[in-house]
């Protein structure tokens, strides 16, 4: 059984669902693992970890019934009306649910670290150590000024140079894949194995990746462990859909025993 | 030249301003909680040939070697739905990418808003966790109490009011509210705590002996508290050291607890430790050590 952390009418669950059932394979779409409608008893100690999911049709599911997770959305949807401390909820639900997944045998997509797991949208500068250590350059931050830009502090948290009109295109990376929303020129080619070192060194397999041009080339404007569908076309979907489907079927053959 | 970041009038930060100053060790404040400062980067969004400028004082990136960070007591991010204090998302990316020393980074800081998360880092240290349920379930949480004869903590699973209590039959007879969201659920260990402070390479230990189950909040319940420095065998000091290097820290309060039996058991990591609770009472240098590793470049 796969478990979706998400929404069932994403339009990305949908079509994996789709793609993983046809490889007969059995999907749950769960918003919330840790919902009224589902007991969860997690044991953890020195030696060994187990978990337990009971649906309220009484499916039960322990850890090796779960063959992946596909990560949707980090933060809990709180579906309890009755208690009026959201946010502490919202901590303990986020808490739990990232020391779970990192217990799973199974393959998550994706197993994000607590960094990115609380960073509301990381942005480029959050990733640029790692960028240019893969090869890759973030775009620049400060506008078109060699000698510097001033910010005050006030102003910091709003340092954003998005000009959509310069986005050069978007990457997705699936596992060792590389879909384009835009037909890929020459001048992308050099960059797809930069991005498949990249994801594999952050310890992520699903990543999107936005593309602008700079003075010096093309600079990463974007990265986002929460890809949007949106932006590519119905070809790219596809290819997406189908590489992630791959990814969670290959990764289990190679985890199954010989 | 050090860089003090964080609210100017966090305790924390006031203790080690006082302890720098009579210390004679360089460093510089930029209130985070009051909007001072202005930050001059390159044109790469790097802080490398840039400068901070406070109210009354300039730092050139090159001159600074180190940076102490405390983001409690500061506002939260605009429209942020949260409970812990943010920082703004492209300063936490400033200090993540700083080639000095940074204590701590906020991207290495993150993993204490997950205890479980931290306590597979861990035991994959060699350090003992005590038996743990997490669950929304109270026939789960009903079970554990009877095997555990009767002797479970009940405490948050995130940084948020991180206060441990023993389980008790009042206790008992709230878990359906366990349906608004889990808890964290573990084996009563009785022994002493340890409170490890890490600077860089070096650890301070402290000894707390206290009937308390959270020794932090024994005053409120009118008990003692003693605490005294301790030394700690090569092995679990080994492990302390591993252990914050794991998590990308420099500067780490890590919880242990020394059973009758001689085992240490490791609740949690802090990466932004209360030291001057501990300094103030056993005068354990942990604030010189701090200030001696930031200024060293």
């Amino acid at each position: 059984m796969y478990l979706f952390l998400g929404e069932a009418d994403d339009g990305l669950c949908v079509n994996l669902r789709q793609a993983l059932e046809e490889r007969g394979a059995q999907v749950r779409v769960v918003p919330d693992p840790f919902s009224e409608s589902i007991r969860f008893s997690w044991r953890v100690n020195s030696a060994s970890t187990s978990s337990t999911l009971v649906f309220a049709d009484g499916t039960c599911l322990c850890d090796r019934d779960i063959s992946g997770v596909f990560l949707r959305r980090k933060k809990a949807l709180i579906t309890s009306t009755s208690s009026d401390d959201y946010s502490y909820i919202q901590a303990e639900i986020e808490a739990a649910s990232l020391g779970w997944i990192w217990t799973l045998q199974c393959p998550v997509v994706n197993r994000l670290p607590p960094w990115l797991w609380y960073t509301r949208k990381p942005p480029v500068q959050f990733w640029s150590r790692l960028l240019r250590t893969n090869g890759l350059q973030e775009f620049e931050c400060c506008g078109p000024r060699s000698d510097g830009g001033s910010k005050n502090w006030d102003d910091f948290g709003a340092l954003d140079v998005g000009d959509p009109a310069i986005c050069y295109g978007h990457a997705c990376i699936v596992g060792r894949s590389v879909v384009w929303n835009i037909d890929r020129s020459e001048s992308l080619h050099p960059y797809e194995s930069a991005l498949l070192e990249f994801t594999r060194y952050v310890g992520l397999s699903f990543l999107e990746v936005a593309f602008a041009e700079t003075r010096e080339g093309i600079g990463v404007k974007e990265v986002d462990p929460f890809p949007d569908l949106s932006r590519f076309g119905e070809s790219s979907t596809r290819a997406i859909t189908e590489a992630l489907a791959t990814l969670f079927a290959d990764s289990n053959q190679q985890s199954c025993p010989q | 030249m050090i860089l003090i970041c964080g609210n100017s009038f966090d305790p924390t930060i006031m203790f080690l301003r006082a302890r720098w100053h009579s210390d004679r060790l360089g460093y510089r404040v930029l209130d985070l909680a009051h909007g001072e400062g202005v930050i001059r980067m390159d044109h790469k969004g790097s802080l490398v040939n840039g400068s901070i400028t406070g109210a009354n004082w300039r730092l050139e990136a090159k001159e600074l070697t180190g940076v102490f960070f405390r983001n409690h007591s500061c506002r939260p991010e605009k429209g942020a739905n949260s409970s812990y204090p943010e920082c703004e998302p492209n300063f936490a990316a400033l200090l993540n990418n700083l080639p000095c020393k940074v204590a701590n980074r906020p991207a290495a800081a993150m993993s204490n808003r997950s205890k479980p998360f931290q306590a597979l880092q861990i035991s994959k240290c060699g350090f003992a966790i005590p038996e743990t349920l997490v669950t929304n379930s109270p026939e789960a949480v009903r079970q554990f109490y009877e095997e555990r004869d009767e002797k479970v903590i009940i405490k948050s699973i995130s940084g948020v009011r991180s206060i441990a209590r023993m389980l008790s039959p009042q206790h008992l007879e709230r878990l359906p509210l366990l349906r608004n969201g889990p808890a964290q659920f573990q084996a009563y260990i009785a022994g002493d705590d340890i409170r490890v402070h890490v600077v860089g390479n070096q650890c301070f230990a402290t000894r707390i002996v206290c009937s308390s189950v959270d020794y932090r909040f024994a005053w409120q319940e009118g008990i003692s508290i003693k605490m005294e420095p301790t030394v700690l065998n090569a092995e679990v000091t080994s492990r302390c050291l591993q252990l914050t290097e794991k998590l990308g820290l420099t500067l780490a309060g890590i919880d242990l607890k020394e059973s009758p039996a001689g085992e240490y058991y490791c609740f949690e990591v802090n990466a932004a430790p209360v030291f001057p609770f501990y300094e103030r009472i056993t005068h354990q240098p942990v604030s010189k050590a701090l200030g001696e590793f930031l200024q060293q470049p």
